[in-house]
Parts: C-alpha cells; sequence; structure tokens
C-alpha cells in the first residue's frame, strides 16, 4: 500500500462530506436563528445560478475526454465502438436516470461492440 | 402562523421529525434493491481501481472513506505516477457539487435533531437514498434515520463490493476487453443525463467539451477538466446574462 494514499482518500472523504454537510449546517443555522424556512429555501436557489452551470460543465469536459481515443489506438475503430456503446447508453440513461443500470448497459454493450466491430 | 408557500406545504413542524431505528430500517429496506445493483458496479470500481495500480486494500478503504461512486470513478480516470493530487481533489469537489444543493434540500427534515444525528447522516447522503428519503419526506413520512439506514446498507454493500472486485482485479489481464474502460463514460453521461434542465444547457456543454478537446490535446496534464468547466460556465452564465 501507498503510504501516501490514505492520507489522500482521507482527504478526498473529507472534501466530499463537506460538500454534504456544510450546506445542511448553514440551512440549519439559518432555521434556529428563526429567519424562517422560507429563507432556508433561498439558499440553494442563490448558489444555483453558478453551481448550475460549473458541474455539468466540467462532467462534459470528463465526457469528451473519455469518450475520444487515446493517441496510439485506431481512430475510426475505436470510435465506431463508442458510437456504438454510447447508443444504448444515452438511451438508458435518458429513460431511467439511474447511475448503475447505464454503467452495466454501457459496459455490456462497449464489449459486445468490441467483439462485433 | 406565516402564510406557507406551495414549497413549504409538505415540511414538517420541528415536533413532528422523529429519528428511530425503525425509520433506518425501512430506509435500509427500500435502498436494499439500489444497494444490489450498487454491488455490480463497486465490483467494476475495485477492478479498474486494481488495474490503476491500487491494491484491494487501498480501493477498499477510498470506498469506506469516500462513499461517493461518481467521484472515486473520476478519481481512477485521473489516477497516474505521481498521483495528480490537487487535480484528483478538486475534480471530485466539483463532481460533487449537487451535493451542496441537496444537503441544503434535508434541512427542513433535520430540524430539530442533535447534531451527530443531523451532521452523521449527512456521510451516508448519495444520490439514491437522497432521492428516496425526499420522497419519503414529501409523503408526509418524517423519519430522518431513513436516510442513513439507506446510506448504511448501500454503503456497505459499496464496500464490500470494491474488495471483492479489488481482490478480483489481477485475474482480469484486459479490462478494456470486457467494457470496464467504458464505465468512466457512462458514469458521466448518466451524471450529465440527470442535469439536463432542457436546451439552455446545450450551449455551455457543447462550449465546455469543445474547449476540454482542444486543451487535451494541446495542453499537459489535467487542465482540460478545469479550462472545460470555467468555459461552459461562463457560457452559460453569459447566456443567462443575456
Amino acid at each position: 500500500m501507498d503510504a501516501d494514499s490514505p492520507l489522500l482518500f482521507a482527504l478526498i472523504g473529507v472534501g466530499v462530506y463537506l460538500t454534504r454537510v456544510v450546506p445542511l449546517m448553514l440551512a440549519l443555522r439559518r432555521g434556529e436563528d428563526d429567519q424562517g424556512l422560507d429563507e432556508v429555501d433561498e439558499a440553494p436557489s442563490a448558489m444555483d445560478g453558478w453551481l448550475g452551470f460549473v458541474g455539468p460543465s466540467v462532467i462534459a469536459a470528463l465526457l469528451v475526454a473519455a469518450v475520444l481515443p487515446e493517441p496510439g489506438q485506431d481512430l475510426w475503430l475505436e470510435l465506431a465502438r463508442t458510437g456504438a456503446a454510447l447508443v444504448p447508453t444515452v438511451a438508458v440513461a435518458v429513460r431511467f436516470e439511474n447511475l448503475g443500470l447505464t454503467v452495466l448497459i454501457g459496459i455490456f454493450a462497449y464489449g459486445l461492440a468490441s467483439v462485433v466491430i | 402562523m406565516p402564510e406557507k408557500t406551495g414549497r413549504t406545504e409538505n415540511r414538517p413542524a420541528n415536533d413532528t421529525v422523529t429519528f428511530t431505528l425503525n425509520g433506518a430500517l425501512r430506509g435500509a429496506r427500500m435502498c436494499a434493491p439500489i444497494a444490489a445493483s450498487g454491488f455490480a458496479i463497486g465490483l467494476v470500481f475495485g477492478v479498474l481501481a486494481r488495474q490503476a495500480g491500487l491494491g484491494a486494500g487501498e480501493a477498499t478503504l477510498m470506498s469506506a472513506l469516500v462513499f461517493a461512486g461518481a467521484a472515486q470513478f473520476v478519481v481512477m480516470g485521473l489516477w497516474a505516477s505521481p498521483v495528480p493530487v490537487a487535480t484528483v481533489v478538486l475534480a471530485t469537489l466539483i463532481v460533487n457539487l449537487r451535493h451542496l444543493l441537496m444537503g441544503a434540500a434535508l434541512a427542513p427534515y433535520f430540524t430539530g435533531l442533535s447534531r451527530l444525528k443531523a451532521y452523521g447522516s449527512a456521510f451516508f447522503m448519495a444520490d439514491e437514498n437522497w432521492a428516496l428519503a425526499m420522497g419519503e419526506f414529501g409523503k408526509g413520512r418524517q423519519d430522518a434515520a431513513f436516510l442513513i439506514g439507506g446510506g448504511l446498507i448501500m454503503c456497505a454493500s459499496w464496500t464490500t463490493s470494491t474488495l471483492i472486485g479489488g481482490s478480483l482485479g489481477n485475474a482480469i489481464s484486459d479490462p478494456a476487453r470486457w467494457g470496464l474502460d467504458f464505465a468512466f463514460t457512462a458514469v458521466f453521461l448518466a451524471l450529465l443525463c440527470g442535469m439536463w434542465r432542457g436546451r439552455r444547457d446545450l450551449l455551455p456543454w457543447i462550449v465546455a467539451a469543445a474547449v476540454a478537446v482542444a486543451a487535451e490535446r494541446w495542453l499537459p496534464g489535467q487542465w482540460y477538466i478545469l479550462l472545460g468547466g470555467l468555459a461552459g460556465s461562463l457560457a452559460g452564465v453569459a447566456r443567462r446574462a443575456a
């Protein structure tokens, strides 16, 4: 085991936990200050403007980098396999909005495409 | 009594919020099917983590400490030697930005609980048990332990399957041949589909993708993530302002 890995995982874990707990803490504190539940409701909408674009944009960047073939791979063969696998994967993602099901169908579709193409 | 808006009609009065074992068990039962499907994903994650150079113990430790599937797949996608620590931490935080909104939305149903219960529950907040919990709360079943009950069974499934997948990792010599590499693409696709709010999203997503492709080709490291995210979000804000 790399000696630094547990530290890095703990760092990531703390960061992820903070994204979960800090807004809850702030919203609960606002509630305790008797500023009303309606004000609690405003916290998400106030952040929504910026956060609403950053997350999807970063994931779009990650997606396109994952889809494109790496240097050294057969460009057209890889694009054909990826394209064939994307069709059912997108369909399942749109229809069910379920992370697990989308991943399983995607893996199966890509595996099948790699055999056929 | 203040007049309530439509968004607050289903909110509980503080004295109706409970946190019971029955609520936790109900959450665990309701989330069991999701935990079962998550088990398969955990196996895939364990295999990919092993292929990326992590030991089975390291991968399992990560699943236990982070408990965020999408973020963990992102980390594995970026894993290299040496590990780009800043990029990895930043990317995981950005992938989990949606939790900012989800955590805040829980507040009305956790008001009046002890900090230990409220903040402890937050660790086990994942997309699926959060969605089920919000559905429960909306129907008037206001037992806040539902969230942690669902989260615990999902976390147990996720961690165990990571260990098994990580242990099997070396037996699968070429994960790409089995399509396992496509898991990253599928995770990002599923996340994006869940974030789709309408055609107004198209422009920032296209800008982010285009800038990321250019940066990935011409710049070293993982600058494409930051630049793509920045360009896309600026395009979105600019379009909204126009």
